[in-house]
């Protein structure tokens, strides 16, 4: 139904987030399909980062409405710079590893009614710094295409 | 003639600290016709054990039947045929203090936390509730302190023993859910997909819980998933099912380096092969969805996805045999 009026842009929000496994990538296969057929772009929204490691060009990562990091696919998972995207790469679970401890990031998203000053993961980043309680740090590219807010790395 | 719960005894006559038995559980299923009663095929004919001490994986798309397998493990629902032995013990013949015992052995973690937490409940009297029917803390002055004691061993701050289950995260309140199944002091826990419903991020804080408090505890669990990597992390043998049949038992790295159903196959490929940008690398072997349970496929109830399909398949149910060494695969053609 969303290609009927012939898009230039499929958004695809959790599409595949309650689905089993093999029906999950039987929808990523059909949209993959779709996409190359009408030469579409996609927005894929999930939380599933192993999901887009195969599907996405690109990933923007937002925390509490704010977006964190963004770079090409292969850049951002294998060179992470925001300790967000960081901790979210290390807790993939992969089928190779076991008997460790699963890597986790301490806390919980914040609440988004109350007011955080400076940055909004301080209250659980593990390299904050005294700038990050007063001043919210600023989306820069970095690298080519490699775009990250945090104080730290920039610094 | 009854015998006495006390688990020493038990457990030297009964190797195993659960046997299920030919377990059958259909459901009436919402016809047109007067005639013919159809029935939803939940579970049909399924038999296995559990150990005392393992993590043992109920894996499978939904529709396979695991969590009516964990309802039915814990007195949820009924059996339409077949046994559940506990230590030797039928659980459908418990009665009074027997099955109040019983009852607090095993426990259960849901796979919504969202729901299976009244909202109306503060985080105190949810954890409370349970230690009151059992009895489990006498003096009624420690029952907080007790309640504060279970929320931090399950990473949860005191902070939260007066919070009502909305002003809490996912995780958050699967925590509480963990340390209320905690609260009786079981044997046994039923995971039915404790992490599916929880983001990226939480997920391996709950599941490195699980496995801590397990070591700790020195319990039993069943964990339901449909995500091989969780069972891969957690689990010491699992059980692959398809629509109320088991396909393939076997111990966790041994089902790793080969899977001899073809059904196990579909899985494991399904699971995020995770390389990068390499786009949909393999493509699915097997096409099609999950039957329905209620006019179950004849033969193997796998053969109408099966790229291995022969004849035989589809007049035939394979038998579930030991194929080598604690691997069990019901398949004509293992691969």
């Amino acid at each position: 139904m969303a290609l009927a009026l012939n898009p230039v842009l499929l958004i695809a929000d959790e599409p595949t987030t309650a689905l089993d496994v093999v029906v999950a990538r039987q929808v990523l296969e059909v949209l993959w399909d779709m996409k190359k057929r009408f030469g579409l772009s996609v927005l894929f929204i999930t939380h599933d980062l192993s999901t887009l490691a195969e599907f996405s060009n690109r990933i923007a990562v937002m925390y509490s409405g704010m977006l964190v990091e963004m770079a090409d696919t292969k850049s951002l998972l294998s060179n992470p710079l925001h300790p967000y995207t960081d901790g979210l790469v290390k807790s993939l679970m992969s089928l190779t590893r076991r008997g460790e401890k699963l890597w986790s990031i301490p806390g919980s998203p914040p609440d988004l009614a109350a007011e955080i000053k400076g940055c909004r993961f301080r209250p659980r980043c593990p390299i904050a710094m005294e700038r990050c309680f007063s001043k919210k740090p600023e989306f820069i590219e970095v690298g080519q295409g490699h775009y990250v807010a945090c104080h730290k790395v920039v610094s | 003639m009854m015998e006495k719960a006390s688990n020493a005894s038990f457990l030297s006559k009964n190797p195993h600290l659960f046997e299920i038995k030919n377990l059958k559980v259909y459901f009436p299923a919402q016809t047109s016709s007067l005639i013919r009663r159809k029935y939803v095929y939940a579970v049909d004919d399924v038999s296995f054990f559990i150990d005392s001490g393992e993590v043992l994986g109920l894996v499978g798309e939904s529709g396979s039947g695991k969590t009516t397998i964990g309802r039915v493990i814990a007195r949820l629902t009924p059996p339409t045929e077949g046994k559940v032995l506990f230590q030797g013990r039928d659980i459908m013949s418990l009665r009074g203090k027997d099955l109040k015992n019983y009852r607090r052995m095993v426990q259960m973690i849901f796979q919504d936390p969202y729901e299976s937490l009244n909202p109306r409940l503060t985080v105190f009297s949810t954890i409370a509730f349970p230690l009151r029917v059992q009895g489990i803390v006498k003096d009624k002055n420690k029952i907080r302190e007790y309640c504060i004691d279970l929320l931090r061993s399950v990473g949860l701050s005191e902070d939260a023993i007066d919070k009502y289950p909305h002003e809490l995260s996912g995780g958050e309140r699967q925590r509480v859910a963990i340390a209320r199944a905690l609260a009786v002091k079981p044997q046994f826990l039923i995971a039915d997909e404790p992490v599916s419903m929880l983001d990226l991020s939480i997920r391996s804080g709950i599941l490195n819980l699980l496995m801590e408090l397990k070591n700790q505890y020195g319990l039993t669990y069943l964990l339901t998933t449909h995500d091989l990597r969780v069972a891969y992390y957690t689990c010491d043998r699992i059980i692959v099912m398809y629509l109320g049949k088991i396909m393939e038992i076997a111990p966790i790295e041994d089902f790793m380096s080969h899977q001899f159903h073809p059904y196990s196959q579909l899985l494991l490929s399904a699971s995020a092969s995770f390389g990068f940008g390499d786009r949909p690398k393999r493509r699915l072997g097997a096409t099609g969805e999950i039957a329905s349970a209620i006019d179950p496929p004849e033969g193997c109830r796998f053969h109408p996805r099966c790229p291995f399909r022969t004849e035989e398949c589809s007049k035939k149910t394979p038998p579930l045999a030991e194929l080598r060494n604690r691997r069990f695969v019901a398949c004509f053609n293992p691969q």
